[in-house]
């Protein structure tokens, strides 16, 4: 009796493992896509996971607003470091270019 | 005797620099696959353009719309009343396109404000936005390109890439200046920077080249490619698409749409096999690990997928934009 019990106890686990193997959706049989991407600029590595599903559904189609300080420069080349007078000037951010005193404070923004 | 000479060498000089930039705009049925073996300086990008565009769509007309560039650039040049600056060439298109005026009936050229995330694909085609002058940013930078090119071949304003956008850079000739042109927002000057903070462009993607640096023709006509990869993936003709993508990976190695279309492309057919029962084991670890393969070397050049926060932002600022432009209407 307790054989039977034992026999019929393995053939419920069996089939129960055999059942869920074949009902197994292909997206969880196929290896998922798991590209990874190690951030250098940070202190701490950020590693970013995505889906492949996601990727490449999006289209270059971007609109892009004025950019105010377009005309601030006009004539300069989008190249230019502190009105090309890196000895005069200063830029600290990449927006505008300023001019310091012997002690570092800024007494001119341009 | 020595005359002959001079007069000989200045004609064998002239026809040289006129060979350098001799625009081969001839349309023989070519395909997109031809664009390999043509030179560099001989691409025309407006001819390039139409033949994509007939790739995607057949019916479209590529010497009608060949003919109707070079209306349009022969009003530009009657505009130009013979100034030969490049900043006038280059004024005068960006007038030609968004001003309304005579020139161009009353319709200027704009962005579609209705499709800002580009789910229309026909609004990359050249032909589309030449019939109904509602662009974006694949479709709007080719035209003024391949105006600027018919109006001076040798004129130095190429295509610049950002993530997901296309624009154009004026170098001055005369003055040494760069301009970096805006097409979306009516040809208006915009500073590196703008595009830096704007797009959230990264340092490695600017180190590497990936954005903001000039592409040559065959690097532009590259990313006009993009259209035919979707419309076939999207219709699940994997094989056809990847060829597209092979394409497009051959004139520019490093473009993260290459890269990430061809990586996206191989997973769908690594899978499409898993679901139709034909996926070997040793077919499961290729697809895998080439999909891999492209979409990590995309991460190592900067790209990185848009955010929903940044979609988030960049749709809020076109709603803005769209009602004030309705509002001016009113």
């Amino acid at each position: 009796m307790k054989s039977l019990l034992w026999l019929f106890c393995i053939i419920v686990l069996t089939s129960s493992f055999l059942f869920s193997q074949e009902n197994e959706s292909p997206e969880t049989a196929y290896p998922k896509f798991v590209p990874y991407v190690v951030e250098q600029n940070t202190t701490k590595q950020n590693i970013t996971k995505v889906n492949i599903k996601s990727l490449g559904e999006e289209q270059p189609a971007r609109w892009l607003s004025v950019d105010p300080k377009a005309d601030k420069y006009p004539g300069w080349s989008p190249y230019h470091y502190s009105l090309n007078n890196p000895l005069r000037y200063f830029d600290p951010n990449g927006q505008w270019s300023a001019e310091k005193d012997k002690n570092g404070n800024i007494i001119a923004k341009y | 005797m020595k005359n002959i000479f001079i007069v000989f060498m200045v004609a064998v000089s002239a026809n040289v620099m006129l060979a350098q930039y001799n625009l081969s705009n001839e349309y023989h049925n070519q395909s997109i696959f031809d664009i390999v073996n043509e030179k560099e300086n001989n691409i025309d990008i407006g001819l390039w353009a139409l033949i994509i565009a007939k790739e995607y769509d057949n019916s479209v007309d590529v010497q009608k719309y060949l003919n109707m560039l070079d209306s349009l650039s022969t009003v530009i040049k009657r505009m130009l009343a013979g100034r030969e600056k490049d900043m006038d060439k280059f004024l005068a298109t960006k007038m030609f396109l968004y001003e309304p005026g005579k020139w161009n009936n009353y319709k200027p050229f704009s962005y579609d404000l209705e499709d800002p995330l580009g789910h229309i694909l026909e609004h990359q085609l050249l032909s589309n936005y030449i019939d109904s002058r509602k662009g974006n940013c694949v479709s709007m930078p080719t035209l003024f390109l391949a105006l600027m090119e018919r109006v001076d071949p040798a004129i130095p304003f190429v295509g610049v890439k950002a993530p997901l956008h296309l624009f154009c850079r004026l170098e001055d000739r005369q003055t040494g200046d760069v301009w970096n042109v805006e097409t979306t927002n009516g040809g208006n000057p915009a500073r590196n920077q703008w595009y830096i903070d704007e797009m959230n462009i990264s340092q490695t993607a600017i180190r590497s080249g990936l954005y903001l640096k000039d592409l040559t023709k065959k690097e532009y006509i590259a990313e006009l490619i993009g259209p035919l990869i979707h419309k076939y993936r999207r219709e699940g003709k994997f094989e056809k698409a990847l060829k597209y993508a092979d394409l497009l990976l051959k004139l520019s190695p490093e473009s993260d749409v290459g890269l990430v279309q061809k990586g996206a492309l191989l997973d769908e057919m690594g899978y499409q096999k898993l679901k139709d029962g034909t996926l070997t084991e040793k077919e499961k670890i290729y697809y895998h690990d080439e999909a891999n393969k492209y979409i990590n070397k995309a991460f190592s050049l900067g790209w990185k997928p848009e955010s929903k926060e940044e979609r988030k932002e960049y749709l809020k600022s076109v709603k803005t934009e769209l009602q004030k432009t309705k509002s001016e209407a009113k």
